[in-house]
């Protein structure tokens, strides 16, 4: 058969076939030879990336302070593409739009947080669970059932009761899927792919919390979009915190993708610091920020997460 | 006189006014950072008749501002304040060097600044109002629940032109009206609207008929601005709430290509005159510059507020483009030539009857479309004597 024989160098013969060692690995036909060999490879390949390791690092230590610095990893965060929209701090127009924008009222003090969370209609218990969860981990945060009711309707209810934000979880195949947050009286509405949730239960050696105002962290939240999205999050959380709780709630953008974690913290000495997650964990990406608030039909949308036109290079990031 | 460099000015959310030079790729604030405020937004703009030397724009807080465009500064002294009716501006225009100011509560006047020339009522939950600047004594408004009117502004006792409701649907349920934008078409009678309901429609007002011509439908969300396009006749181009802006043709009566890069709602959009470039600005805080027919992004400039209206101005001529153009031009002169090779001289002949024809004057009255009408007919007559 001309498929066999396609390795069978014609007028060769066998004991010359014998000297030559094959191309590579996958010119090798028995599958436990080629395994074997592979994984001799790889392990002379791991004999030899250590031994360089150790060589530098002998290096460094006999050159002590003029030792070349050690090579950043090159990462698709540090190759971003440059973004037009990342923020100076200095930027005036930036601060005086910020500073008249919906959430304004709560940096200046004007308003205490006071957050309604609910849910999608008829959810199982794990939704269920991280609706309670959250509620307990936002101070000044109720849940509400449902119950069928639009959120058209529920939103003027909520903003005459003074709610200044509303939470909503959505849930797929048992799993909580996704999450609107929803700024009152007057948006914005932004809309999460919620993903990787991981109740404190589930986490395991996880601490006790306290009822203490917890102190929020938002990192990298550096575009324009990012700090619109930063805002939103900083405003579900009371303004002044007892730091004497030491618990800490964490928003860390990577990629556009947005990690929460929580935790309590202790300074062992001036420079330990020891970490204690209280869980619990999700992640979160934007997928759309609208003003106004919640309308998914007529609103008007500030962004909206195309992934088919925006996801052309991997190294391009929105907040 | 120093003449200004801008190519087109932009009105934001924050109030401040901003210029555009595309040729250098540059941008300024017109006003200071420091006045930025959201009760001033910039809702409505409008150039001074054809020589474009002054500019007014109107604010949120009920305020109409005059730029001076030759010294390139605010006059101060010119700030007028509107008064009557109630609601933010939804439409500002000048007339004979009065104002022509529209309200949410429906009140149109005509006005020089202290006194009232002449005024009407357009209905309430106006979201729109434009003004012919071919025919300057047309005036057409429309809203939530109303549908489009036309005014004549010598005659203000009842509208010229009464748009009718489209049909019901297919379930016999009567079909939302919102207009949330409208456009004369330059040289024509024509008015096309953009609704909240993603509609495009076309009105005829020569016609007896009172619903659109045309009636097409894009995407699924409100379309929220309308610009005609300028280069080609029929064709316009219309953005949504989620950014989706596309180019439409009313002949064929769909979507002829789509313009990528879009991150947010679109709020303004304007064709260049004479080139092929469509300007968009919208809630993404970005301007963007595409070429119609290749749909290229050719400038995109990121202004820091979002942004609610735009204007070009006449001495724009894009250095860049310039090399496109001549190659759409190349196009259409080579295709001549390639016609001009299969005709012979038996169709010098033919030639001879078609000119004596009278050249029927299509749509739009534009030279472009008469020369593709003309090839056309020579192509159809052409395949006719094939068959023979």
């Amino acid at each position: 058969m001309a498929s066999k024989n396609k390795n069978v160098v014609p007028g060769k013969s066998d004991k010359n076939e014998a000297h030559y060692p094959p191309k590579s690995l996958s010119d090798i036909k028995n599958k436990e030879i080629r395994k074997q060999l592979y994984a001799k490879m790889k392990k002379e390949k791991k004999k030899q990336k250590i031994a360089v390791k150790k060589k530098k690092k002998a290096e460094a230590k006999l050159l002590g302070d003029k030792a070349p610095p050690k090579a950043v990893p090159k990462t698709l965060e540090s190759m971003r593409i440059k973004d037009e929209t990342m923020v100076n701090a200095d930027d005036e127009e930036v601060i005086k739009d910020e500073s008249q924008d919906e959430m304004s009222s709560y940096f200046n003090r004007q308003s205490t947080p006071k957050i309604l969370i609910t849910s999608d209609d008829r959810i199982n218990s794990k939704t269920r669970k991280f609706c309670k969860e959250l509620a307990r981990i936002i101070p000044n945060a109720t849940t509400m059932k449902r119950r069928g009711f639009d959120l058209k309707k529920i939103i003027p209810q909520a903003v005459s009761k003074d709610f200044t934000d509303l939470i909503v979880i959505n849930e797929d195949r048992k799993i909580p899927n996704g999450m609107v947050v929803c700024h009152l009286p007057n948006g914005p509405t932004a809309h999460f792919k919620l993903t990787s949730v991981k109740l404190s239960k589930e986490i395991k050696g996880v601490g006790e919390w306290t009822s203490h105002k917890p102190e929020v962290i938002l990192n990298n939240f550096n575009t324009r979009l990012g700090h619109s999205v930063g805002r939103m999050f900083a405003s579900l959380f009371p303004y002044d915190p007892n730091f004497q709780g030491r618990r800490v709630m964490t928003f860390h953008n990577q990629r556009d993708f947005i990690f929460f974690r929580q935790h309590r913290y202790i300074f062992r000495n001036s420079k330990r610091v020891g970490l204690h997650e209280l869980g619990p964990r999700f992640t979160l990406k934007l997928r759309s920020l609208q003003k106004g608030t919640f309308d998914s039909k007529y609103g008007e949308y500030e962004w909206v997460h195309k992934r088919h036109e925006m996801e052309t290079s991997r190294r391009k990031f929105h907040i | 006189m120093a003449a200004s460099v801008y190519s087109m000015l932009v009105g934001s959310e924050t109030g401040l006014l901003k210029g555009i030079d595309v040729n250098r790729s540059t941008w300024n604030n017109l006003n200071s950072v420091q006045c930025a405020d959201r009760s001033k937004e910039i809702l409505a703009m409008c150039w001074e008749g054809s020589s474009q030397q002054n500019l007014y724009y109107g604010l949120r807080n009920r305020e109409i501002h005059t730029f001076d465009f030759v010294n390139n500064e605010e006059k101060i002294g010119s700030r007028i304040e509107l008064s009557g009716g109630t609601g933010p501006l939804k439409g500002l225009s000048r007339i004979n060097d009065n104002y022509i100011t529209a309200v949410e509560s429906g009140l149109v006047k005509v006005w020089n600044g202290k006194y009232d020339v002449e005024s009407f009522e357009a209905g309430d939950k106006l979201c729109c109002m434009v003004h012919n600047t071919h025919n300057e004594n047309l005036i057409a408004a429309g809203g939530d629940e109303n549908d489009l009117k036309i005014w004549d502004l010598q005659n203000l006792q009842k509208p010229i032109f009464m748009a009718k409701n489209v049909r019901n649907d297919w379930l016999n349920l009567r079909v939302p009206v919102k207009v949330l934008g409208a456009q004369f078409v330059p040289n024509s009678q024509e008015i096309v609207t953009c609704t909240g309901y993603h509609q495009v429609r076309l009105y005829d007002p020569r016609t007896p008929q009172r619903r659109p011509v045309v009636d097409m439908s894009f995407d699924e969300y409100p379309l929220m601005a309308i610009g005609i396009c300028h280069t080609q006749s029929d064709q316009v181009v219309v953005g949504n709430t989620q950014g989706k802006t596309a180019l439409l043709d009313f002949r064929k009566g769909r979507v002829v290509h789509k313009y990528k890069g879009f991150a947010g709602s679109v709020r303004s959009i304007q064709c260049h005159p004479t080139m092929p470039l469509v300007v968009t600005c919208g809630l993404d805080r970005f301007v963007r510059i595409h070429h119609i027919v290749s749909r290229e992004l050719m400038h995109k400039f990121y202004l820091k507020s979002r942004l609610n209206c735009l204007l070009l101005h006449k001495n724009w001529k894009c250095e860049s483009l310039d090399e496109g153009i001549d190659m759409t031009e190349d196009d259409g002169v080579n295709e001549t030539k390639v016609e001009n090779e299969t005709m012979t001289a038996e169709d010098d002949l033919e030639e001879d009857i078609w000119n004596q024809l009278e050249v029927v004057t299509p749509r739009g009255n534009n030279y472009k479309s008469k020369r593709k009408d003309y090839k056309d007919k020579i192509k159809n007559f052409m395949m006719r004597n094939k068959q023979w």
